[in-house]
């Protein structure tokens, strides 16, 4: 792999599992746990492609299921918890996953699970990350999507609605993890291994802080956050050591200036005024 | 290893200091309405500054207070600067941004003190005694027993406090309608703020005896230990401060329990396990009466 891929194909695979985030954010849950799925996604995948012997493209739908299914189960169990204590949740249910992983000799213990096929490069993981904008954005326009933010919004109108905001919630949740789990497929078969540590917490951290700097209102924001902040630190060539506190400062600052993250509806539409003026004019008098 | 009577003093001392780190957030989340995930913080502050102070050539017993001084004063900080700007505007929408914001002060926190001082475990600054002490036939390991007895003084303290204290009252107060509180003349900030800090010191005596127990402390302590603690919150009912104390000990026994039976590996297993259990089986919180077990 020459070094542009070697930095970027990283960069892309958080970004297809902050989209997952984004996702579930948009139900008004938040998930502080989120590389629990990650971590599902890259065992069950390596799992598959190793033990099995069957192809990449059949690994990396064995592992989103699975995370699928997980986020279903866990939504489900956790459904009466409000948004920060089901953060909570999330992440004891990292924690636990991440010593069981740990003590498990069938999933190669601390060491972790090796010789995966390195079958995943730049090319699949763009083909990967554009196959999941596609999703986000099919979502977000789809009846669902908006019941997913109308449950967000208010659970008790969305129910009069007829909406089931417990069904609608473990979608959710369900497809932000499969977004995590292909991030985590991706993962072992980009570097060939998957181990404990890289379903760590701060992984799950640096997801949110992407997402929630980026901005959770828009796909947008997702994308913008992560390539923002995994590209700029590299550029700057800050130490690893002074990263994270440079990432939890910003997001304590951008959460009390600005909170709904860099990017919003706003700053997309004066984004659109710069670069076409007639049509956002033309726009506004329509209103 | 078998599950006698060291095994339960070792379990209660751990989940009494559980106890502790969950107090605070019970406290906190009752007079702020904001989950304040940088009150893990003070756990590993307290440890910190204590080896620190003692590296700079002071006394064990002029440090420890100290120590806790200082922790008390990080929460304060940590609240003025970081949380208080949540308060002034106070929407719906700014809840979740006040949730996140305190996941960064806690990341910015750790990992400031990491980049410092270096992030591998250093061992706990003070000597702790060896050997076993009997206390009335029974043979048990002496730090335990000091955790025990730390833990025993702080709760019945604390009861005191907000049972008998006008600050007590003032913060029951508040944690039940601010407003209605602000009318009878209880200067809210203030409560709030003094409410912050002894969840701050509650927070820096469990951090002491979490490093004293384990021997060991560490930048990214806080996290683990601050985990443990929020879960025995949600397990105890959120917001009922005697289900904290009684959730933050069944969790340690808990885990005692595990460590003697299974192995050690399972023992963050358990953990998220009680937490499941209690989900599905009694979602308001296992302590807390079902008529007003709603949950916030």
């Amino acid at each position: 792999m020459d070094i542009l891929a070697s930095v970027l194909v990283p960069v892309l695979i958080d970004a297809i599992a902050v989209l997952g985030l984004y996702v579930i954010s948009a139900s008004g849950r938040l998930s502080a746990g989120h590389a629990v799925f990650f971590g599902i996604g890259g065992y069950a995948s390596g799992l598959v492609s190793t033990r099995l012997g069957l192809p990449p493209v059949v690994s990396l739908i064995a592992g989103i299921v699975l995370a699928a299914v997980v986020a279903v189960v866990f939504s489900l169990i956790s459904d009466r918890l409000s948004h920060w204590f089901f953060a909570v949740a999330t992440l004891a249910f990292l924690t636990m996953m991440i010593s069981l992983v740990s003590g498990l000799d069938a999933l190669g213990g601390a060491t972790g699970l090796y010789g995966i096929p390195l079958a995943v490069g730049l090319k699949a993981t763009v083909v990967a990350l554009v196959l999941a904008i596609g999703v986000v954005i099919v979502f977000d326009r789809s009846r669902i999507g908006r019941a997913v933010r109308a449950i967000r919004d208010s659970e008790l109108a969305a129910q009069s609605l007829a909406i089931n905001p417990t069904a609608v919630r473990a979608f959710a949740f369900a497809l932000g993890a499969g977004f995590a789990g292909l991030a985590g497929g991706l993962w072992s078969h980009s570097i060939g291994l998957i181990k404990p540590a890289d379903m760590s917490i701060e992984r799950s951290l640096l997801y949110l802080i992407f997402l929630y700097i980026g901005g959770a209102d828009l796909w947008v924001g997702a994308l913008f956050g992560t390539f923002l902040l995994s590209l700029l630190p590299e550029l700057l060539r800050f130490s690893g050591a002074y990263r994270l506190v440079m990432f939890g400062g910003l997001l304590t600052v951008v959460m009390i200036l600005h909170p709904a993250g860099l990017i919003t509806r706003l700053e997309l539409d004066r984004l659109k005024a710069l670069i076409r003026p007639a049509a956002a004019a033309r726009a506004r008098e329509v209103g | 290893m078998d599950f006698g009577i060291q095994q339960i003093v070792s379990g209660l001392a751990i989940g009494g200091s559980y106890s502790l780190v969950a107090l605070g957030f019970v406290l906190t989340f009752g007079v702020l309405n904001i989950l304040n995930i940088a009150h893990v913080q003070t756990i590993m502050i307290a440890p910190i500054a204590l080896a620190l102070l003692i590296a700079g050539g002071l006394a064990p017993g002029l440090a420890m207070p100290l120590s806790l001084v200082i922790t008390v004063a990080f929460g304060g900080v940590v609240f003025v600067v970081g949380l208080r700007p949540f308060l002034a505007h106070f929407r719906p929408t700014s809840n979740l941004a006040s949730f996140i914001a305190s996941f960064g002060i806690s990341l910015f926190v750790e990992n400031l003190v990491g980049a410092q001082l270096g992030s591998d475990p250093r061992s706990f600054p003070i000597p702790m005694p060896e050997g076993l002490w009997r206390i009335g036939g029974i043979e048990v390991v002496p730090i335990d027993c000091i955790t025990l007895a730390v833990v025993v003084i702080v709760l019945v303290a604390l009861a005191l406090v907000v049972n008998r204290t006008n600050f007590g009252r003032a913060m029951r107060a508040v944690a039940e309608n601010a407003d209605v509180a602000a009318a009878q003349g209880i200067s809210v900030e203030r409560t709030i703020l003094l409410t912050v800090l002894s969840a701050s010191l509650l927070g820096g005596i469990s951090g002491l005896l979490f490093a004293a127990e384990s021997y060991s402390e560490s930048p990214f302590m806080g996290f683990d230990y601050g985990l443990k603690g929020l879960v025995a919150m949600i397990v105890g009912g959120v917001t009922s401060p005697a289900g904290a104390v009684l959730a933050g000990l069944l969790l340690g026994l808990a885990e005692a329990a595990t460590e003697a039976y299974l192995s050690s590996t399972f023992r963050d297993v358990i953990t998220f396990g009680l937490l499941f259990a209690v989900l599905i089986l009694r979602p308001q919180g296992l302590f807390v009466g079902t008529t007003k077990g709603v949950r916030p």
